[in-house]
This record gives C-alpha cells, sequence and structure tokens, in this order.
C-alpha cells in the first residue's frame, strides 16, 4: 500500500508549476552563442577556392570560379560546421537559426558583383554626378611609381589634373578636384590616393625623381627601357588585327594595318602599362624580355595576309601558326569558301564571322553600344539585326555582351540583315 | 586495466577449435566482421575474456565455405549472416529462420 | 492451440526507431518471433570508402542521433590511434565530460521510453524534462543539442572555461535531488515494480552466450564496464562498476538509474582535476595502419574497427554497436512473455536501430 504514492508530490508540483515547454514556433528557439545554424557566406570576402565544396560532406555547397558564384543545397546541408572550419578566408559563418523549413527543396546562390569593365571604345571616365566619394580628403600622387601615362587626366572629369612626360611633371589643381576616385581606380601602376587632408596646396605639381625607382609591385623599370628589357609582344597566330588595343593603348604606340596583316608598336612611347594586355579578347599580348628592341618602332606580321573578299570579311587565315616577326610578305591566295547547301536566297559566301540567333535576340542594341568598329545595327520596329561584315573586326565584344547569348562566331552564310 | 588487444592468425581448419576452447574458458563473443582483400576476405572473429581482446583473423577466398560458430555462441548468427548478406561470404551451418532478412539490399554491395 | 502472427512495428508508439517483429502468440503469449530489419540501412560502412577521412567524421557522427557523440570520439580516437599522436590532457577531460553528458542523457530518455512503455506517460514527461536541462548544457557548450559535431582528429574544437563548467556542476545538485525522488517511483512504486519484477529474465549463462553488453550484461551479474579501459580521462577518474544480480528488467532499470548518479560524479570529478593547456593538436597527412577501438556507449561496448592505407579514404571502417550485439538476446527473452510486456521487453535492451542498422 506504501508504494502508491510516489508520484503523488511531482503531480502535485506539476499543478502549480508553469510549463517547461517552450510554444516554439511562436516563441522564437532557444539560441546560445554557438548554436550552429544556416550556413551564411561573405560572398565580397569569398576567393571561390572550393574547399567548402571539397570539405562538404553531404555535397551540399558547389563553386564556381569562373561565374564568381557560391550556392548552397539547403535541405542537403547538415549543419555540420566543417565548411565553416576549413574555409581559408572565414568568410563562411553559421547562424544561430535553421534555414526557414519549404515545400520543395532550393538552393541558394550568392554571386559576386563584378567590378565596372571601362568602356571599350572610349576614355570617358565613369559617371560620378560631380559628387566626391571622399569629400575630406585630397589626391596626391607616389611618383616612384608613376610612368607618365596621362590615363589619370583623360579620365578626369573636370581636368583638374595634367600630365607632362617629356618634362617628367604631374599636376593637380586640387580646388577643381572633385575626389571622385577615378583616375585612383585607372592608374595602372597605383600610384595616386585619397589621403587625408593635411595642409596639402591647391595647385600641386610633381616631378618625377632622378633616381629610377623599382617598385616591388610591378616588375616593370619607371625610366627609359634599355635593350634587352620588358616590352610588349603579340602573338600573331591568335591576333585577329581588330585594333583594340591601339584604341586602350594610352601613348598611342601601337598601329595595327589589318590590310598589310602588321602590328607594330612603338617602344619609345610605350610605357608597358598593360592596358593593351587587359582588353584584347584573344590573349595575343604578353609581356616579355625577349626579342625586345627599345630603340624605335617593332613590327610584327602574319606570314598569310589576311583576305578581304568582295562580300564577306572571312578571315579564315589565322588559323595557321604564325610567330616570327619577320618583314611584310605576299601570302599565297586563300582558296573560296565552298558554299554551303544552305545558301540564302541572297546567294552569300560561306565564311566565318558572327552569327545571330534572332529566336532569343530581344534587339536590345547592347552589341551595338560595344562594337568598336560600329558594324552592327539594330531597328527595333522593323525586329531586324544587320551587320557591315567588312567593318566587323571579329574583335568577339558583341557576343561577350550580348545578355542573351544570341552571338556567336561560327562559319555562317555572311548574310548581312536578319529578320525575326 | 591495460588495453590490450591480441591478434591471432589462423586458419579455417582450426577456427572451430578454438572457438570451443574459448567458450569453455568463458569469454564472450565480441564481434564478427569481414574485410574485402584484393582476391578474398579476411574475417576477423573477435573473443573477450575479461578485457582482453583477442582477434582471430582468417583470410579466406571467394569460395572457401566457412563452417558457422553458432553450435557454441548462438550470438554469431547475426554476425555471420551480415558477413553472408553485404559481403557474400559463404558460410554453412547458419540454423537461422531463412525467412529472416538482415539488410533489404540486391546482391552483395559490399563485395 | 492455435497460433496467431501480429506484427510489431515499425511504426509504433514506444519505438525510437524502426524494427519489425512478427510475434508468433499463443492466446497472448508470445511463443516466437521473427524479426525483419533493414529499414534504416544507408550503407555508412560502404561510405568510408568514398569520403576524405576528415569529412567522414560528420558522416559517422550522424548514424545514430541518441549515441552521437560517443560515434564521433570513437572515430577520432582510433584515426589518433593509427596516426599514433597522443591528444592533449584537457581535450581528454572535455571528451569525458560530453561523453557522460551523453550517457545522462541518453538515459533519461530511456527513463521516459520505459515509462512510456507501461503507460506511465506523467512519469515519461517528468524525465524528459530533467533531460531538458542537459541538452541544453550540451547546446551551451558545443551548439548542437544531440549532434554536437564537436570532436576533431587531435582533439575537440570548442573549449569549457571555468565559468561554465562550474556553472553545469551547481546545476547538478538540483537536478541530483529532483532525479532521486523521480527514480524512488521507477524502483518503489507498487505499480511499476509489477511491470517490471521478473520480466524478461537473463540468466548470467545466457547473458554471455547470447552476447549481452553494457547494462543487459551488468544486471545480470557480469562486472564489465568498458570505460575501465582507460580511454579518454577515464584512467583518472575513480567510479565503481554498477551492477546488479536481479536479472529481469528491474535490474536493469536499477543498473542505468545508478549509472545517471554515477555519471554525475564522474562529471564533478572531471571539472575539479581537468588541467589547462590546448585542445587541438594539428594532424596532417593520410593514416596508414589499423586500430581497434572500445569505448562503453550508453547501451554497452561498442568496438570500431579502422583499417587505412594511406590514401584520403579508409579502407575499411566497421562499428559493432552495442544493440546489435543485443538484439540476439532480445530475440530470446521474448518467447514466454506476455503480449503487453512485448514493449517492454523491447525496449530494456534500449534499443538503438539506427545503429544496428547504419
Amino acid at each position: 500500500m506504501a508504494g502508491i504514492f510516489k508520484f503523488t508530490k511531482f503531480a502535485l508540483r506539476n499543478l502549480f508549476t508553469k510549463p517547461a515547454t517552450r510554444a516554439y514556433p511562436s516563441v522564437p528557439a532557444r539560441q546560445t552563442p554557438r548554436t550552429r545554424g544556416a550556413v551564411q557566406v561573405n560572398i565580397d570576402d569569398c576567393i571561390f577556392c572550393g574547399l567548402c565544396n571539397r570539405r562538404c560532406p553531404a555535397d551540399a555547397i558547389s563553386v564556381d570560379r569562373a561565374a564568381k558564384s557560391w550556392s548552397i543545397k539547403r535541405m542537403s546541408c547538415v549543419q555540420c560546421g566543417n565548411c565553416v572550419l576549413n574555409c581559408p578566408k572565414k568568410c563562411l559563418t553559421m547562424e544561430g537559426a535553421y534555414s526557414a523549413p519549404a515545400c520543395e527543396k532550393r538552393s541558394e546562390l550568392f554571386r559576386k558583383k563584378e567590378s565596372p569593365i571601362p568602356a571599350v571604345h572610349t576614355l570617358a571616365p565613369a559617371p560620378t554626378d560631380g559628387k566626391a566619394i571622399a569629400p575630406d580628403r585630397v589626391l596626391v600622387i607616389d611618383m616612384t611609381s608613376c610612368v607618365l601615362c596621362g590615363l589619370c587626366a583623360r579620365r578626369c572629369p573636370t581636368g583638374a589634373l595634367s600630365v607632362d612626360r617629356k618634362a617628367g611633371i604631374w599636376t593637380v589643381d586640387r580646388a577643381a578636384c572633385l575626389q571622385c576616385g577615378n583616375c585612383v581606380n585607372g592608374c595602372p601602376k597605383k600610384s595616386l590616393a585619397l589621403v587625408p587632408e593635411n595642409g596639402h596646396p591647391q595647385v600641386e605639381t610633381y616631378t618625377r625623381s632622378a633616381a629610377p625607382a623599382t617598385s616591388e609591385k610591378t616588375e616593370t623599370p619607371i625610366t627609359a627601357q634599355p635593350k634587352g628589357e620588358i616590352g610588349i609582344t603579340v602573338d600573331l597566330s591568335t591576333c585577329i588585327l581588330c585594333g583594340l588595343c591601339v584604341r586602350r593603348c594610352p601613348t598611342s604606340a601601337i598601329a595595327v594595318d589589318r590590310k598589310a596583316g602588321t602590328w607594330s608598336i612603338n617602344r619609345q612611347s610605350c610605357v608597358v602599362c598593360g592596358n593593351c594586355l587587359d582588353v584584347c579578347h584573344k590573349h595575343s599580348l604578353s609581356k616579355t624580355t625577349e626579342g625586345i628592341d627599345t630603340s624605335g618602332i617593332q613590327v610584327y606580321a602574319k606570314t598569310v595576309e589576311l583576305k578581304a573578299e568582295a562580300t564577306s570579311a572571312a578571315p579564315a587565315a589565322k588559323s595557321e601558326p604564325v610567330v616570327e616577326a619577320t618583314p611584310v610578305e605576299t601570302a599565297p591566295q586563300l582558296p573560296a569558301p565552298a558554299p554551303s547547301s544552305e545558301a540564302s536566297a541572297t546567294d552569300a559566301p560561306v565564311g566565318n564571322g558572327i552569327a545571330i540567333d534572332m529566336d532569343t535576340c530581344v534587339l536590345c542594341g547592347l552589341c551595338v553600344k560595344k562594337c568598336p568598329t560600329s558594324a552592327i545595327t539594330v531597328d527595333r520596329a522593323a525586329k531586324s539585326w544587320s551587320i557591315d561584315r567588312e567593318g566587323c573586326v571579329l574583335c568577339g565584344s558583341c557576343i561577350t555582351a550580348c545578355p542573351k547569348k544570341s552571338l556567336s562566331e561560327a562559319e555562317i552564310p555572311l548574310l548581312k540583315t536578319y529578320t525575326k | 586495466m591495460p588495453n590490450i588487444v591480441e591478434t591471432v592468425s589462423i586458419g579455417p581448419a582450426v577456427l572451430k577449435r578454438y572457438i570451443k576452447e574459448a567458450a569453455a574458458e568463458g569469454c564472450r563473443l565480441v564481434q564478427i566482421h569481414a574485410n574485402r582483400t584484393r582476391d578474398g576476405y579476411q574475417l576477423i572473429y573477435s573473443i573477450a575474456s575479461g578485457y582482453h581482446l583477442i582477434n582471430l583473423e582468417m583470410v579466406i577466398s571467394e569460395d572457401t565455405e566457412v563452417e558457422s560458430i553458432s553450435g557454441t555462441y548462438p550470438a554469431a548468427q547475426l554476425y555471420e549472416q551480415e558477413m553472408a548478406e553485404l559481403f557474400g561470404v559463404k558460410i554453412v551451418g547458419i540454423p537461422e529462420d531463412p525467412r529472416v532478412k538482415l539488410y533489404h539490399v540486391q546482391g552483395h554491395p559490399m563485395k | 492451440m492455435k497460433r496467431t502472427i501480429v506484427p510489431f512495428g515499425p511504426q509504433h508508439p514506444v519505438l525510437p526507431e524502426p524494427i519489425h517483429l512478427d510475434l508468433v502468440l499463443e492466446d497472448e503469449k508470445v511463443v516466437e518471433a521473427i524479426p525483419s530489419f533493414g529499414f534504416v540501412h544507408r550503407g555508412m560502412e560502404d561510405l568510408a570508402s568514398k569520403r576524405d577521412f576528415n569529412d567522414y567524421l560528420y558522416v559517422v557522427e550522424r548514424i545514430c542521433g541518441i549515441c552521437s557523440y560517443m560515434h564521433g570520439m570513437s572515430y577520432c580516437e582510433g584515426a589518433e590511434r593509427i596516426f599514433g599522436v597522443e591528444i592533449p590532457d584537457r581535450a581528454k577531460y572535455l571528451r569525458t565530460i560530453w561523453c557522460e553528458l551523453s550517457r545522462l542523457h541518453s538515459h533519461l530518455l530511456w527513463l521516459g521510453l520505459l515509462a512510456d512503455a507501461f503507460g506511465f506517460e506523467a512519469l515519461f514527461m517528468q524525465s524528459w524534462r530533467i533531460r531538458e536541462k542537459i541538452l541544453d548544457m550540451v547546446e551551451d557548450s558545443t551548439g548542437g543539442r544531440l549532434i554536437s559535431s564537436v570532436n576533431l582528429i587531435g582533439g575537440v574544437a570548442r573549449d569549457m572555461d571555468r565559468e561554465m563548467l562550474d556553472g553545469f556542476v551547481k546545476q547538478f545538485d538540483k537536478m541530483e535531488s529532483e532525479l532521486r525522488s523521480l527514480t524512488k517511483v521507477f524502483l518503489k512504486d507498487t505499480t511499476v515494480r509489477a511491470r517490471l519484477f521478473e520480466v524478461g529474465v537473463l540468466t548470467k549463462t545466457d547473458a554471455i552466450l547470447y552476447g549481452a553488453v553494457g547494462p543487459m550484461m551488468r544486471a545480470s551479474g557480469i562486472e564489465l564496464d568498458t570505460r575501465k579501459l582507460g580511454y579518454a580521462a577515464y584512467g583518472d577518474i575513480d567510479f565503481d562498476i554498477i551492477t546488479s544480480n536481479g536479472c529481469d528488467s528491474l535490474a536493469r532499470c536499477e543498473v542505468r538509474i545508478g549509472e545517471i548518479f554515477q555519471s554525475f560524479n564522474i562529471i564533478r570529478q572531471a571539472v575539479a582535476k581537468i588541467p589547462d593547456g590546448e585542445i587541438c593538436i594539428s594532424v596532417k597527412g593520410n593514416p596508414k595502419g589499423e586500430a581497434t577501438v572500445r569505448m562503453e556507449q550508453p547501451r554497452g561496448e561498442a568496438l570500431y574497427y579502422m583499417k587505412a592505407n594511406g590514401t584520403r579514404n579508409l579502407e575499411r571502417f566497421r562499428v559493432r554497436t552495442p544493440t546489435f550485439s543485443n538484439i540476439y538476446s532480445l530475440l530470446k527473452i521474448l518467447p514466454g512473455a506476455q503480449f503487453a510486456d512485448v514493449p517492454l521487453l523491447i525496449l530494456t535492451i534500449d534499443p538503438c536501430i539506427s545503429c544496428t542498422e547504419r
């Protein structure tokens, strides 16, 4: 008998105490500083090394280096924390709560914002509305690394900067300076900076230091390059002589002759800033120390001539490897390309050119804006897209720019106008 | 207690004798498992006497038939059945009900 | 006499994990039990050869939810033995504390399920209410309630400072007094005793023959506790092996309750003796060799065999969990039992079917 009422104490106490349970989800779940929850990424610090992808035991994370994106399958993640532990940049963290429940399996994608690519065909500065990004700072320059290329002066929206290469002087008018930072961003040698104001004069002139300083960041010496020093060279097997490098060169050192098939560079003017390397779509340009003659102009020529036929712009010759810098030769004529069986009514010849898929084209006109030779025109009303095959240099800027991936380079009948 | 793990290599012929001796001394069966080797299996019978663990290792080929030790240790049935199902080790004499399947798998996944 | 076959499981309110038994009954008495497993077989042993051995740790932890901590710890211990490294002392004590917290939560879970099995739901809720405090402690220190992910090969990932440890120990006093009243109900209450006494008897010789481990074995009078091997910091801590001679379900209940109070003492000792120092050493390279690790999980002795061949993946990873061993003894104590006692008997072995069928 005595053993029956053992639980009575508990039962009575339970009547008068508040519930031991928590009304989750009306009340938030208990969280501690160490509670593990959903994985979050700080995409700006991420270097897309892919370690988190390899370490995840559930294969929930995927990293795309080329596209600069990081994605996680929320329903696969088991919140183990292995990715957080192994991230070399410590850009992964665990929130205190799980990701919310959902009816279907989903992934979350994070993409790093690209820094804006400067416009190819002009050197116009990025629009800043005239507002200062760092109003309490002043512009200064480190003359030990400056190469007096003048890019900063071109990018300045108010003309506050001037550069004299011959005299070796760089001048800033701080009253006109908007502190927009365009010059700082555009300087290939990273010589410019906006620093806190400290009694800097309104107009200041800097002279290039007498001793040739070498900055650790670049391998290029600043003074006139002696023989055998570093310079720009071209691989004519991949070069399509589009002339983009000509437009980007701040000292107009490069010249391209499409008809003659030559690419030449004035080594005296060239400051080896590398702008032409950045812009070349075919990656034909490189810096080298071999065979650089800095005394004057160096000409590279294709041994096979580019053919400019009557109705097509078909540089089919560039597939042949050409690597030596020889004087221009006349090359044998290329055979005319055989007309394809899908020849259109206009009987256009088939050759290598820009092809468009009119089904996906939305006639946005971005290709028009990007074309360095203005070869493309788009008529939205007439729903047509036209290209001047002679003007087209096959640089590929339109292909890169098209948001619908409608453009490509292919062997096609080279029509001039396409309609939807 | 010292953590002693002893490994003894034996052949299939002496297995039954060893196990009978172990049972007579009051050892208990800890576990039996199989490892896949290049052209056969390595069976490990673990027996414990107090805290002292003895691993009896036996290397056999794929076709060798091993006799079940469930006459001595009835608990061995489950381990032997697991080996037969997952690895395909041929064990004869398991007195387990043939209706009982441990894992609902197709074929021998760890073969 | 006519026989009836009643299918039990895989879904049953009293089962923590799915197991199917076909019970052959003769008028309310079980004559035979035919098991059917394989509902949660996930092929975890095969996965070892496909995952980097560092990442496989997180898979091993998830073999089971209740025994999760010790699976992870045994894997790390095995890898450390293969590498031949010795982890810092502080890490050993921290692991011991978490082991005992894991044992506490598992035994309290079992007490609750046992009460549920014979229908005493209020007792079930009270046991779990105390268990919540343990889970809060585990979450404060590791970040997860059940799956802690705090072991690393070479030590532990998180530290518990003096304040946290003393805070835990302070809570134990109150919990102990509550538990004393609660366990008195389990052991002394007339109705509970009527359900547990002389139900599911497993004699000493049968326990050895049928391969019982853990509290099943200790409740039949066999004095073996794998913690006495001295892994982690157990070599420095004083504790007795708790046994009982009852051989029935009540004896198993006694053994587990005794282990709960013993765990409190072990944690108190570990907190008092814990040395300062670092908590993890870095282990580089690929493992090569083999190791056998035995640990005392809440349910019994677990054996881990790991074989590595110098590549990033382990060649063989074998887990022999305690329930795998105890299942056979379950199949032997069922015949002769009343039909209404079947859920109770299944629970006395403390079944962890996820562990059994990795």
